[in-house]
């Protein structure tokens, strides 16, 4: 199987005054098509980070980050809007929809940055909200969506240009329970549906078990590092193999 | 955010309304003021002839110049500057000497004249046609005497001062003050009399159009009747008061302009308020590929919008501020006199016409839109530009 994903010697520092402040350093992994891979970690310890950088929000010091055979750190901006676009379909933590906007057209508008025709966005989203059981939602506002219905409405929104690579940064963080099971649950399920390859943030333990391969992010200097060694590529046969991403030289680093 | 749009329409609309009104109005106005000059001071021509030979007559050339192409009227013409005085008062006064029937056979000179005492007849040698304001300055009334005193420079002699007996035969007005004031009419023969200059004849022409290209043409075929024959067009003739309204009306309609232009500083404040409070939905947009230039495009067009809107509004309010001008300026004056317990005639100032005609332009509306479009769309630039580097990740991040 080939990677979908595939980071390398991947460094990230903020600068907080003179401070520099090292969030990722060194980190390497890949991910097979069609995987799915939950990363769990204090708050703090760089998961939206690191999902930012691979959405391309955000950008890295150095390393490479081979996504669908192409590194997209050596892409222009009008190759990075196209893949933010086209090949990353992100859920965040809280819904963001546009709240002028119906359900339907908040599913609509990746298409429509697409340049897809209404016709065929719309035939699209009203797909898509179906596969989310939102259909007899499609013509409310957020306002009038519960938690849990606007998170749908999200998955259905990062869904619509049929992106290769799903990354959820916490996407159930402010729903209860309940709500984030179903979420949760919807978001594996319709990746195994439609072979998407799935980076989910969470910190569900339970969920994240449910994964091909857990990465856990740790916060810390150098001096904490304990390295587990792990070869990411053959865990990914290993179901739900739990894997702690250290700081190390040889897999992901994080201080 | 529809707060921040409503006020960037409004703002810009009634900022639209001063430049539309003076752009209709200045025209209106300064063509009504020239207008007045053309038919009632200067003519269309004046034409000044040469030393005529015992073989020549003014006559002859009057008959001439009227059989050209394009000439409504001539006539022998006589102008001079004097003193009128009665008991009552005095002024200086700029007397025109012309044919008892130019009232009633020139179009362009009664539709100028209104005759609001007695009658504009000068079939009495003595006759003098003076204005409304001339004669209020004066104290005189239709039938009274009045006296003109003059200066002739006789050869050999010092300057000859005299008075002159007149009848006043009749009061005009002609709407505007400042010309009212300096002019009065007698007749040909008493001008002759009093002003005319043997060696330098002149006729008084009009055209059929003192506006189009025509004048000059005719002007130029009255230069060629004789050698030393001189034809002065009307725009020659009142240079300073074409020069002065046009500088006027340049520099009104800058002031104006520069109005708009404050206001679309409003535009870009509320777009930059409205970029702020779309900050998420913008992050949004771009984290789901949409472009710098995507975004900036909906802010630009939002800029578009605004300006349309305001140009609408803007130039309905306008048009109707102009239109009814003269009623404005009326419920202003009542109003001003309610407050101030006074009588005040703002319209009676003497700067300006009376009535002040509204002449729509369509190509000018047009402008005046195009650039209220045109200042919102750049106003908006700045804020759209902005809006287009926003990182979503920093927006992400607050939340
Ligand atoms: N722009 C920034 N400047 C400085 N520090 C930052 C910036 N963005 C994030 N950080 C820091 O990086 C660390 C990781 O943040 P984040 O990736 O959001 O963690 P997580 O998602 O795991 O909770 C945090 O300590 C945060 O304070
Ligand atoms: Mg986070």
């Amino acid at each position: 199987m080939m990677n979908i994903l595939e980071l390398r010697n991947l460094c990230k520092s903020y600068k907080n005054g003179d401070e520099r402040l090292e969030i990722i350093r060194d980190m390497n992994f890949s991910l097979e098509a069609g995987k799915r891979m939950c990363i769990t970690g204090a708050s703090g310890c760089g998961k939206s980070t690191l999902l930012n950088i691979i959405g391309s929000l955000d950008t890295c010091d150095s390393g490479e980050i081979i996504v669908d055979g192409q590194d997209m750190t050596k892409f222009d901006s009008a190759q990075l809007c196209s893949y933010r676009n086209h090949t990353i379909g992100f859920i965040f933590q809280f819904h963001y929809l546009l709240r002028e906007l119906t359900a339907l057209e908040n599913v609509m508008i990746p298409a429509l940055v697409a340049g897809v025709a209404r016709k065929e966005a719309q035939a699209k989203a009203e797909e898509l909200l179906n596969s989310v059981n939102m259909e007899h939602r499609s013509h409310y506002y957020p306002s009038k969506l519960s938690g849990g219905e606007r998170q749908r409405i999200a998955v259905a929104r990062a869904l619509v240009n049929d992106p290769v690579l799903l990354l959820a940064d916490e996407p159930t963080g402010n729903l209860d329970e309940y709500n984030s099971e179903i979420v949760e649950n919807l978001l594996f399920q319709i990746a195994e549906e439609r072979n998407k390859s799935l980076i989910l943030v969470t910190h569900d333990r339970q969920i994240a078990s449910h994964g091909d391969a857990r990465v856990k992010l740790e916060k810390g200097g150098a001096s904490f590092l304990w390295v587990r060694n792990f070869l990411f590529f053959m865990l990914s046969e290993l179901s739900s193999a739990e894997i702690q991403a250290g700081c190390s030289d040889i897999s992901g680093g994080l201080s | 955010m529809f707060r921040h749009i409503r006020g960037a329409v409004i703002g810009a609309a009634i900022s639209l309304i001063p430049l539309v009104v003076v752009l209709e109005i200045a025209d209106g106005m300064i063509k009504g003021i020239v207008d007045r000059y053309v038919e009632i001071s200067s003519f269309h021509l004046q034409v000044r002839l040469p030393v005529l030979t015992d073989k020549e007559s003014p006559e002859e050339f009057v008959e001439k110049i009227r059989s050209m192409e394009n000439v409504r009227m001539a006539f022998p013409y006589t102008e001079g500057n004097g003193i009128l005085y009665s008991s009552g008062g005095r002024t200086g006064i700029t007397v025109r000497g012309i044919p008892d029937n130019v009232y009633s056979q020139d179009e362009g000179f009664s539709r100028y004249i209104s005759v609001s005492e007695g009658e504009f007849s000068l079939s009495e040698k003595d006759s003098i046609i003076i204005s409304r304001e001339t004669a209020a300055l004066l104290k005189v009334g239709c039938g009274d005497t009045v006296k003109l005193l003059t200066a002739k420079q006789v050869p050999g002699r010092q300057m000859l001062l005299r008075p002159t007996k007149f009848t006043v035969r009749g009061i005009y007005t002609s709407g505007y003050q400042e010309l009212d004031m300096l002019s009065a009419f007698i007749t040909s023969e008493y001008g002759e009399k009093l002003f005319a200059d043997p060696d330098r004849r002149m006729i008084a022409v009009k055209t059929d159009n003192a506006y189009s290209s025509s004048l000059y043409t005719v002007a130029s075929d009255i230069r060629h009747l004789s050698i030393g024959t001189r034809a002065y067009t009307w725009e020659a003739l009142n240079d300073t008061l074409v020069t002065t309204m046009g500088t006027t009306r340049k520099f009104l309609i800058f002031i104006m302009i520069l109005i708009l232009g404050v206001a679309s500083i409003n535009i870009s404040s509320s777009m930059i308020m409205i970029v702020i409070s779309k900050k998420q939905d913008i992050a949004v947009l771009k984290s789901m590929g949409a472009s710098d230039s995507d975004i900036s495009a909906i802010f630009i067009l939002q800029g578009f919008f605004i300006g349309a809107a305001a140009a609408f509004i803007g130039l309905a309010l306008g048009i109707f501020a102009a239109l009814n001008i003269n009623e404005i300026i009326d419920m202003l004056e009542s109003v001003l006199n309610m407050l101030l317990q006074r009588d005040f005639r703002l319209s009676e100032t003497g700067y300006y016409l009376e009535r002040i005609p509204v002449e729509l332009s369509l190509p000018k509306l047009a402008g005046c839109g195009a650039l209220a479009i045109l200042f919102s769309v750049v106003a908006s630039w700045l804020p759209a530009r902005h809006a287009g580097r926003i990182r979503p990740v920093e927006i992400f991040r607050k939340h």
